[in-house]
Formats: C-alpha cells, sequence, structure tokens
C-alpha cells in the first residue's frame, strides 16, 4: 500500500486559498459558456461578420506576435544577457504599455501613427497606412501584447547557463550559430511563453484597437457592436464562438509547448516543506 | 558508480602512444586581466609546449578569470598571450582553437553525447580514442541529465579534447566529482593529458590536483602570481609565507633569530622564541634573508617533513647535524585517509601537525598528553621572511 505522508496544515490553508482564485478564474467564463443555446451559436457562426472578424483578430494577433518574435525576442537577448547603462530605462519603457490604461495607449499610437501625424504621414506617403486598416489593427495589438513577449523571453534567455553559450563558442562555433542552434533552442519554453501571452493579450485587445481601427471590425469590436446593436443575446454567443476558438487554440499551444519542451534536472520533484 | 571510475587499466595503455599535438608554447607578455573594477597584476610567463601549468589558489584569486582571459571571453587589459607563434589577443573565441572544460560541465542539454561531442570544431574528429579512453561509447546516445555529475564531467572533458585543441583549459575539473570518485578520474586525466601533450592551464585549489597533474605550479593570490616552479619545488620549497599558506604548509612557526655562525659551508641559525632556543636550523641562507641576532624569520616545514618517534629518541640534535629531535606532548590525532595527523606541542608552547603511518601510530601506542619525539630533516625546514 502507499504511504502518503501527511500534509501540513499550511499546505491546505494556500490550496483553500488558491481555490478561491479559481473559482474566480472559473465561474464568470463558465457563466458565460452555459448561457448561450445551441441555436443562437449557430445563428451567430452563419453571421458572415462575425466569422470574417474572428478570422481577423486571428491573423492580426498572429502578425503581431511574428512582430514581437522578430522584434521582442532580440530585445529580451539584449535585456537577458547585457550590462549597459540606461538598462532600467529600458526596461521600464518596455513595461509601460503594461502600466498605462489602453484607451490612452490608443490616442498615443493615434498621435504618431494617423495620417496626420510623425510617422503616420511619411509612411502614408509609402503607401503605409494604419487608421482603420488590418496595419493599424496589427500595430494596436503589438504595443499591448509586446511588453509580455519580451519580459517572458528575457527569462527564457536568463535561463540559459552563459557557460553553456561559451561553451559553444569556445568549441568553434559563430555568435550566430551558438544563438541559433544553442541559445535559441534552449530558451524557447521562455519564448513560447512570451509569444502566447502576446498572442493572448493581441488578440482580446480592445481599446488601442479601436480607437485607431474601429473598421474593419476585430472579433472584440464586433461583439460590442453586436451588443449594442441586438442586445446581450446575440452577442453573449458571438463572445462564446470567438472564446472557444480562442480556447481551441491556446490548448493546442499549450499541448505542443509540453510536448516538445526539453526536460530540465529534477523537474517534477516535490519541494513542498514538510 | 563505476562510470565514474575508469578502470586503471584503460589509463595504462594511454601512456604508451603519445599523440605528441600541439600548438606551441603559451607566452604572457605583461598581461593583465580583470572583470569590473577588479584587474590583476602584469604577468609574464611561459609554458613550454605540451606542458600543464596547474594554477592553486583560493576563490577569488582570479584563476577562472585568467582561463576567460585566455579563452577571449574576457578582454585583455594589458599585455598579450601569444600561442607558438600565434598572437590570441585579437582573435575571437571560436578562432583560438582552444579547448576549454568549465567548472560546471556546461554540455549542451538538449543534445545527445554525440551531437555534443561533434559540435564545431567535433564535427569532423575522429572520436575513437577519446570514446575508448573516456569509455564514453554506452553513453552516446544519451542526453547529459541521464548521466551523474561525474559522467558528465567526463564528458565535458572529452568534447574539450575533441578535434585537437592547441590549447587546454581545465577549471576545477574534479570540483564536481564525488570526493572518493575523485582520485581514479584524477589520474585517468594526468594520463590523457601525458599522452595528448596538449598545452594545458589547469585552475584548482585542490593542492593533490597540483602535485599530480602540474609539469608546473603557479601559485596565484589576488591576482598576482606568487611562484611558479615544477610541484616538488613549490610544495617543498615555497617561495613566501604568503605562497607557504596557498600551498597547505601544515608548520609555520614565527620564531626570532637568537645567534648566528658559520660552520664549514654552512650558516647555523639558532631560532627561539621568547628568547629560548627552539632549535638550530643549518644550511645556507636563500637569497633576501640576512638572519641578523633579533630578526624575525617563519620556519616551515610540511607535516609529511615531521616523523614522530618514541619520546626516548627525542635529543636536540647537535649542530653539525642533518636533522633535529623535538620533544613534544601529543595534543590529539586524527586519521586523515591513509595516514595519522597528529597535533602536537612543543614545550615553547608552539603547535606542530606530523603525520604517521598506522603502522607506526600503532608501535607508538601513545594517549593524550603523552610525550613523543619529532625528528626532522634539515632539508625539510625552510626559513622563509
Amino acid at each position: 500500500m502507499l504511504h502518503h505522508p501527511a500534509r501540513s496544515p499550511m499546505f491546505w490553508v494556500f490550496w483553500l486559498m488558491g481555490a478561491t482564485l479559481l473559482a474566480f478564474i472559473a465561474l464568470p467564463l463558465l457563466a458565460l459558456l452555459l448561457h448561450p443555446t445551441l441555436a443562437d451559436l449557430r445563428q451567430v457562426a452563419e453571421m458572415a461578420d462575425v466569422r470574417s472578424a474572428i478570422g481577423l483578430s486571428l491573423a492580426a494577433a498572429l502578425s503581431s506576435t511574428a512582430l514581437a518574435a522578430v522584434f521582442a525576442v532580440p530585445l529580451a537577448y539584449v535585456l537577458a544577457r547585457q550590462r549597459f547603462a540606461g538598462k532600467s530605462a529600458v526596461e521600464a519603457l518596455v513595461d509601460l504599455p503594461l502600466t498605462i490604461p489602453h484607451t490612452i495607449a490608443g490616442i498615443a499610437l493615434l498621435l504618431v501613427f494617423s495620417r496626420g501625424g510623425w510617422l503616420g504621414a511619411p509612411l502614408a506617403q509609402i503607401g503605409l497606412e494604419f487608421w482603420g486598416t488590418f496595419a493599424g489593427i496589427v500595430l494596436a495589438m503589438s504595443y499591448v501584447g509586446l511588453p509580455y513577449a519580451v519580459n517572458a523571453a528575457r527569462g527564457g534567455f536568463e535561463a540559459v547557463d552563459p557557460q553553456i553559450e561559451r561553451a559553444a563558442r569556445i568549441q568553434g562555433g559563430g555568435t550566430w550559430e551558438v544563438f541559433r542552434r544553442v541559445t535559441l533552442p534552449l530558451a524557447r519554453q521562455g519564448i513560447g511563453t512570451g509569444l502566447t501571452l502576446c498572442f493572448a493579450r493581441a488578440i482580446g485587445e480592445f481599446a488601442a484597437v479601436v480607437l485607431l481601427a474601429y473598421y474593419p471590425m476585430t472579433a472584440p469590436i464586433r461583439i460590442y457592436d453586436l451588443f449594442l446593436q441586438s442586445g446581450l443575446r446575440q452577442s453573449v454567443a458571438a463572445s462564446v464562438l470567438f472564446l472557444l476558438v480562442v480556447l481551441a487554440l491556446f490548448w493546442g499551444l499549450r499541448l505542443l509547448a509540453s510536448v516538445r519542451a526539453p526536460r530540465q534536472r529534477g523537474e517534477g520533484a516535490s519541494a513542498w516543506p514538510r | 558508480m563505476a562510470a565514474l571510475t575508469p578502470a586503471a587499466s584503460c589509463a595504462e595503455p594511454m601512456l604508451a602512444v603519445p599523440h605528441a599535438r600541439s600548438g606551441g608554447s603559451l607566452r604572457l607578455d605583461g598581461l593583465q586581466w580583470g572583470i569590473g573594477t577588479w584587474q590583476s597584476a602584469r604577468v609574464d610567463l611561459q609554458l613550454p609546449e605540451g606542458q600543464t601549468l596547474v594554477l592553486l589558489g583560493h576563490n577569488g584569486a582570479g584563476k577562472s578569470a585568467l582561463l576567460d582571459t585566455l579563452a577571449g571571453f574576457l578582454p585583455v587589459r594589458a599585455g598579450r598571450v601569444h600561442l607558438g607563434a600565434r598572437d590570441l589577443t585579437p582573435l575571437p573565441p571560436q578562432a583560438r582553437r582552444i579547448g576549454y572544460m568549465f567548472q560546471r560541465d556546461a554540455l549542451f542539454p538538449h543534445w545527445s553525447i554525440e551531437r555534443n561531442l561533434r559540435f564545431g570544431r567535433g564535427a569532423q574528429a575522429d572520436l575513437d580514442d577519446l570514446l575508448e579512453a573516456l569509455e564514453l561509447r554506452a553513453w552516446l546516445h544519451l542526453r547529459p541529465h541521464q548521466l551523474s555529475g561525474g559522467q558528465r564531467q567526463r564528458v565535458a572533458l572529452a568534447r574539450a579534447l575533441v578535434g585537437a585543441p592547441e590549447l587546454l583549459l581545465l577549471d576545477e575539473p574534479l570540483a564536481a566529482i564525488d570526493p572518493e570518485a575523485r582520485p581514479a578520474l584524477r589520474r585517468s586525466l594526468a594520463a590523457l593529458l601525458r599522452q595528448r601533450a596538449i598545452t594545458t592551464v589547469l585552475v584548482t585549489h585542490d593542492p593533490n590536483d597540483a602535485r599530480l597533474l602540474g609539469d608546473l605550479v603557479g601559485v596565484i593570490e589576488a591576482g598576482r602570481l606568487l611562484q611558479v616552479a615544477a610541484p616538488q619545488q613549490v610544495f617543498d620549497r615555497p617561495a613566501d609565507l604568503r605562497t607557504a599558506r596557498l600551498v597547505g604548509v601544515d608548520n609555520l612557526w614565527g620564531l626570532q633569530v637568537l645567534s648566528t655562525h658559520r660552520s664549514a659551508q654552512q650558516t647555523v641559525v639558532v631560532l627561539g622564541l621568547d628568547g629560548q632556543a627552539v632549535l638550530d636550523w643549518v644550511g645556507i641562507l636563500p637569497a633576501g634573508i640576512a638572519a641578523q641576532p633579533g630578526d624575525r624569520l617563519t620556519l616551515a616545514m610540511r607535516a609529511e617533513a615531521v616523523h614522530p618517534c618514541p619520546a626516548s629518541n627525542a635529543r636536540q640534535a647537535h649542530a653539525a647535524s642533518s636533522e633535529v629531535t623535538l620533544s613534544a606532548r601529543l595534543i590529539d590525532a586524527r586519521c586523515e585517509g591513509p595516514l595519522w595527523r597528529l597535533r602536537c606541542a612543543l614545550a615553547c608552547g608552539l603547535e606542530v601537525e606530523a603525520f604517521a603511518l598506522p603502522a607506526l601510530w600503532r608501535e607508538l601506542a601513545l594517549h593524550t598528553g603523552e610525550a613523543l619525539g619529532l625528528r626532522i630533516r634539515q632539508q625539510d625546514m625552510h626559513l622563509l621572511t
């Protein structure tokens, strides 16, 4: 017979507090999922504008995640490995979109990227416009999502022992080769988490997007629009549809990450104090 | 555990066929290295081709920083590093053709052992010799996390040796090994270094590593190279008091010169404490020591140079004798591996550390507080300033 060591009272107190939090997260979602009928769901699923809004949200969020992969990952590596004057200012700047209300972020983006904005005007001359365009949606999503990508990827890079990179260099690997073959694969869990969080933040963004690009409508804006036009019933059904698509995507990503993640030494061992 | 202790039988044949390939001698010309605000003194050093220099020093002495500088991971603060005809100073790490075994194994955790060995320089290398010598063949398809600490260190050593590096840097190669497995791996490493004849710099704080692995031993403290010489020279005749402490000289007695006179070709220095004679030192005075009456000197001797004997043998030898025998009392004795370490006190209050073989210890049958004699050869006592 298996003998389980007795848990301390602290263990149960902590679990109780944790369970309260889990219930707080799960209950509203459960209420949302149980609210619409199948007929409601079918009805909104048949609405072309709802489907295209969900598709647009997915495409824009994926694009902003791709941008994060290109721009956030290098910055994360620099922050993880370099010490330089003004580093804390750079870190604060990276975190700024997390701290400011997203409505303000949207207005600030307007000032820079609208047709008359600092960068919007010159970029419009080469045909790149952000006001009411797909590019504008991606831009707004990226602005709020990038800090998550930078911070989590940075954590991933910091978890890679610099000695391993040095070992690769001294074995004859060039800097790019070492980054590509050693650092990047070892940091992939952090980078993956960062990009997933960035995607999650991007796909749900409303305030910053609505100011820069009300049209074409992303899913959150279309849901809000349905709420204003038709009331709660259709907007709840559209919300559930959008939620199901997003949850399916995240579960798929988590599954992929858990299958591909390299095993760490000592992983799985319980560290609870007895 | 067997995997941690490669059989001695595999080490011996390796000695028979030396590879004798290396990139030339290592020369440091006024090299100064550092990290942040800390920097070393400037060091000039020549390590002959194929020889091993063991750098001995405490943590924070700058040993690992020196290795990182030689490898190109830290910029040279001043001076130059030459390996044979090549000036390594401006080269990036990947162009230096250096094998580096880090203190932590630093294996690539996402690859098999074979891929670890095949990275970079090892891509086209013939691995057979190394796999045989370090008994790695059975683990080629395993990942590093599937090996024990000792096994990983052996893979790390193989990776450092793969592809014929011209300089080998070993940072505490045995530090992560279980103490009981350390002697066997130390012997394997010594055999490998002799067989491969690669110019090697090894840093350690273990004097045993220095004695067995070094052709030369350098003692380093706070970025200063205090002494570089053959192991026997450094351990038996440390250049100064700091070096003596770093190489673990057990008996360092601060004594006063009571009188000095010449006897044949040698100088006799009567050393004492509080005006009372302790012993007569006989020999040729080291450079820089005048031994004038009233001078304070340190008399250094290793515990293994102090031979316990029955109290009846104790007598103060006359000046011409090649050894002295001092009367002492046993304070305590403890077993240290194959030897007994005795802590004794002279009548003047000085404490003496001595070693005894188990057979002698049984024969002496001493108890705490009992009298014994301590016999020391004159040539094993060294005067330091």
